[in-house]
């Protein structure tokens, strides 16, 4: 039995110029957040007893999980932060009790920023013993510099409704160096194997 | 991410005549379209375990496992079905 994450990253430059791009690899980077998600909504109670956690939310705040009212949720908008692929610039390796990017990129045009794209999602279906989908998401360097991208991370929704919080489901290293104009695109494949 | 599996099978006694802890093969389609569902909030046309496509819903209860009246029955995942006895079990182990 095998459920993988696979990443794909391309960079390109303002004028679309392709730059660096990966080959599909596969990832080894879940880490708790996703399993206590997955938990909760197995156990699909509002009141777990005992209760379910607590595990960190992207803002480092203890929850106690419940069933939630959009489960994985992951879908960020253009320019949103919460949910979705993000990036980052630190290079710390992946630790499994990790539960936020170690210095995410925030949204803009500022120093240091990315301008966030809607996330999209794409299911590939069943191809030989595989069934897979993609996620993708496109960060743009409107910043004014480059921008050292070092890291990669899924952040989705958890314990709604009463209040909605984020976990980190999954986080990777990458190398991608985006220039002033730019932009670094983010691939990720889920893929289960029978 | 791996799934493992964990069976104990006892006679009316309470001896134990297998215990079994082994991976598991496999996640099946379904289960990805409940993840894609969940990550996208676009809902899936789904097998239920009664061969009926259902509609899945991409809110509450997506994954729900505990046991309820009302849960729909979507098939997840399949494990080897051997025939559970002292000789078959034994043959099991040794595979």
């Amino acid at each position: 039995m095998k459920s993988q994450l696979y990443i794909k990253v391309e960079t390109r430059d303002r004028g679309g110029s392709l730059l660096h791009r990966t080959r599909m690899r596969r990832c080894r980077s879940f880490v708790q957040g996703y399993n206590w998600a997955v938990c909760a909504q197995f156990l699909g109670s509002s009141s777990p007893s005992p209760v379910l956690g607590p595990v960190k939310d992207t803002g480092g705040t203890n929850r106690n999980l419940r069933t939630c009212g959009i489960p994985f949720r992951s879908n960020g908008g253009a320019g949103v932060t919460d949910t979705g692929i993000r990036v980052g610039t630190s290079d710390d390796s992946v630790a499994i009790n990790q539960h936020s990017l170690q210095a995410p990129i925030g949204q803009g045009i500022g120093a240091g920023q990315m301008e966030h794209f809607a996330q999209t999602f794409s299911f590939t279906g069943v191809a030989g013993n595989q069934c897979s989908f993609v996620t993708q998401r496109v960060f743009v360097n409107n910043s004014g510099a480059p921008i050292a991208v070092r890291e990669t991370a899924i952040y989705m929704t958890v314990f709604y409704p009463t209040t909605a919080a984020y976990i980190m489901a999954a986080r990777d290293l990458i190398s991608e160096d985006v220039p002033d104009g730019g932009a670094v695109t983010v691939t990720y494949t889920i893929r289960i194997v029978a | 991410m791996n799934l493992y599996y964990e069976v104990i099978v006892k006679d009316r006694y309470g001896k134990l005549l297998a215990h079994l802890k082994q991976p598991a093969r496999s996640w099946l389609k379904q289960w990805n379209q409940l993840i894609y569902g969940g990550m996208s909030g676009v809902a899936q046309s789904v097998l239920d375990t009664n061969g009926i496509n259902r509609t899945q819903s991409v809110t509450y209860d997506l994954l729900k496992f505990s046991a309820s009246p009302v849960m729909p029955a979507w098939a997840w995942l399949r494990v080897p079905e051997p025939t559970w006895s002292p000789s078959t079990t034994t043959a099991f182990r040794a595979r």
